[in-house]
């Protein structure tokens, strides 16, 4: 086994890896940018080590830079988290000529699985169900005439893409210029490569993954699905497993055909295979994300199985510790992303300064955080802060013990997503199941059109009123300070209202 | 002094009477456009802070917890068990000052536009002296990993670009202005 691994990633995700390597009894090497000094991660290292300027492209992008603390840290291999280099074959090529272990698939499956297109291929070799579209990079004219053929709606994403970025609905033609070009400039800040291609989008489909573990021996299970329905701009929010939608019977042909295509690519480590499930429940395959996902911990929560720690083992060439038959869904979970964001102002980006921080306890809740209270959450990365992960005996429980730790939930002086999640909770719909990728932006205008009670409105205006009188009467108090210190406030405040009334 | 409260274009009459410590009676009243009040009513309320941000209210029994940022001139943003309310509140003789001052609040639709929140500036489309058109796309600005498009509110001239590729902008920064 490892003695120590360095971590090349930041936040709640170098948390959620430092942990699962302290409890293996590995040391871990984490690295941060300048706005970073604060970040939880840097506390719970072991060792840490500073690696640029803020831009992601000029700190945890740098390959360079990253290799040359691994080697001065003399670390035997490294985990890449979520995002920055966790897809990127270069690195993982790096890290194979530096003699460092990687942590995470080969790189020829992350080539092969890295581009959708190629992705595809594969899956459809292996006789797995895909959605029509164009499987190669397409120019402009080629996207346009594509569309025409396949019909609009169409979709429009990053060959190299994932997690919504350079991810684009488009409708109807009209849209279609302005489309391409940002999801082009998206593709190309978020991946360095702006190729894209076209799929036909399916209404109001359930995004549906299946996690699997397949060691270097040959050996594979699959842990069950994850519903990622709960989407806001193609990204996910809210994440549950089991599905409602998935019987005993669908869960294990998706499981199957998700080992089919990972297989086929000469897949090992832990991976996740996504597929869209129309009305009737036919499900189509998506995409292989070749990383830890953000939403693994449902898994976690319903299966006991921790899925870092064996994609630590797997990497260190030991064999599964798990057969199919070990694999037991117990019970429900849900995850809820704790993003700085308004929801009050169309999801806008709030960072800045977390001047309060409560966190949630109790039964059969846990909390990923990647932040310390009196932090400042930088603009320069993904929104993420935290994720609250709940775990009930059955779907009812989870909602009622989520709405119950969301209520106890405090961060104070930026916005999060925490109040999009309470009332999602309370949604008819949500609640029986009946959700789709559309879900989110239905619940948004309705939460635009609805008005809180007037008791509660009333309490707003009385506690504002309030604080203005206190604020007058705190002044008053330091000007009575400051009279006892010797100076005369009074003339000084005198003078101060005759300049105001002339200026009025 | 009673304080005027201005939310979703209605205006409200809020009066404090402290009565013991940490105790207040309220009357609010829900005023016309000429300043009568439309309907009152009156709560009795026990109100606690440690740091004059997080309030604990009680009220008819019923337990608030009421967070209160107080955003500037006079604009407040404050959380009612998580609730979330916008409005302007001011003293009632500050209110006059500024109607007769300000001769009432209106405002004209204006071809400005600004961000609602920070970000770099990615993109610029537009120059000074072009014609654009109602969402024409202006410029682009990055935060957190997501792209936005701004998009021109009204089709006319853009006078002036107030913000070049590389810069940092905070919420409700002037972008651009299309006359």
């Amino acid at each position: 086994m490892f003695k120590k691994v360095l971590i090349a990633n930041r936040s709640e995700i170098a948390v959620r890896i430092i942990r699962a390597c302290r409890e293996m009894g590995i040391r871990t090497v984490a690295i941060y940018s300048d706005v970073d000094r604060d970040s939880l991660h840097v506390r719970l290292a072991d060792e840490v080590y500073h690696i640029g300027p803020p831009p992601a492209i000029e700190s945890y992008l740098r390959i360079d830079k990253i290799i040359d603390v691994a080697k001065k840290a003399k670390v035997d291999a490294i985990h890449p988290g979520y995002g920055f280099l966790a897809e990127n074959a270069d690195f993982a090529r790096a890290c194979e000529e530096a003699g460092i272990v990687f942590i995470g698939p080969p790189k020829e499956a992350i080539v092969a699985m890295g581009s959708k297109t190629e992705a595809r291929r594969v899956a459809e070799k292996a006789g797995v169900p895909v959605t029509p579209g164009a499987l190669e990079p397409l120019s402009d004219e080629e996207i346009f005439a594509k569309a025409r053929e396949i019909g609009y709606p169409v979709m429009l994403k990053a060959v190299a893409g994932g997690g919504g970025k350079g991810m684009r609905l488009v409708r109807n033609e009209e849209e279609m210029a302005s489309s391409i070009r940002m999801a082009r400039s998206e593709a190309k800040s978020a991946f360095g490569d702006d190729s894209l291609y076209i799929e036909k989008y399916i209404e109001n489909p359930r995004h549906v993954e299946v996690q699997i573990l397949i060691d270097k021996h040959g050996n594979g299970i699959w842990l069950g699905e994850r519903e990622c329905s709960i989407q806001r701009r193609h990204q996910k929010v809210i994440e549950e497993t089991p599905s409602v939608i998935v019987d005993e019977d669908l869960r294990r042909r998706m499981g199957e055909a998700a080992l089919k295509v990972a297989f086929a690519s000469g897949y090992y480590s832990a991976g996740t295979v996504e597929f869209l499930v129309d009305k009737n429940r036919n499900f189509y395959f998506l995409e292989v994300n070749t990383r830890l996902q953000v939403e693994h911990p449902v898994t976690e929560m319903v299966t006991g199985i921790d899925i870092v720690k064996e994609m630590i083992r797997i990497a260190a060439n030991e064999k599964l510790a798990y057969k199919q038959e070990d694999v037991k869904i117990n019970g429900a979970s849900m995850e809820f992303r704790i993003y700085a964001e308004d929801p009050f102002n169309n999801f806008a980006p709030s960072p800045g300064k977390i001047t309060a921080l409560r966190l949630p306890g109790g039964p059969g809740v846990r909390v990923d955080l990647g932040v310390i209270e009196g932090a400042y959450v930088p603009l320069e990365y993904d929104p993420i802060i935290a994720k609250l992960i709940v775990w009930g005996k059955n779907r009812i429980e989870v909602i009622e013990r989520s709405k119950r730790a969301l209520s106890e939930f405090v961060v104070k002086g930026i916005r999060t997503t925490i109040p999009f999640h309470r009332l999602t909770l309370e949604h008819p719909k949500f609640i029986s199941g009946d959700i789709d990728t559309n879900f989110a932006n239905i619940l948004l205008e309705e939460f635009k059109a609805r008005r809180p009670s007037e008791d509660l409105r009333d309490m707003a205006f009385v506690v504002a009123s309030i604080f203005e009188e206190m604020k007058e009467l705190r002044m008053v108090a330091r000007v009575t300070a400051a009279y006892k210190e010797g100076i005369d406030p009074w003339k000084f405040m005198g003078r101060k209202l005759q300049m105001r009334s002339c200026w009025f | 002094m009673p304080y005027i409260v201005t939310y979703e274009d209605k205006e409200f009459r809020v009066s404090l009477k402290g009565v013991a410590q940490n105790l207040y009676e309220v009357k609010i009243e829900e005023l016309d456009g000429e300043g009568n009040t439309v309907s009152e009513k009156t709560y009795t309320v026990d109100i606690v802070t440690k740091d004059f941000e997080n309030f604990s209210v009680i009220c008819n029994g019923n337990s608030y917890e009421v967070d209160v940022e107080d955003k500037g001139e006079n604009n407040f943003e404050v959380f009612v068990n998580g609730e979330h309310f916008a409005f302007n509140l001011m003293d009632e003789f500050r209110k006059k000052m500024e109607e007769i001052l300000h001769g009432g609040k209106e405002r004209v639709a204006s071809g400005e536009v600004r961000t609602s929140m920070p970000g770099k500036v990615t993109r610029v489309f537009v120059k000074e002296g072009d014609k654009v058109e109602t969402d024409t796309p202006l410029l682009t600005i990055e935060a957190m990993k997501m792209e936005n498009e701004f998009r021109a509110p009204k089709s006319g001239i853009v006078k002036t670009v107030k913000v070049k590729v590389g810069d940092v902008v905070n919420a409700g920064a002037l972008l651009v202005v299309i006359e």
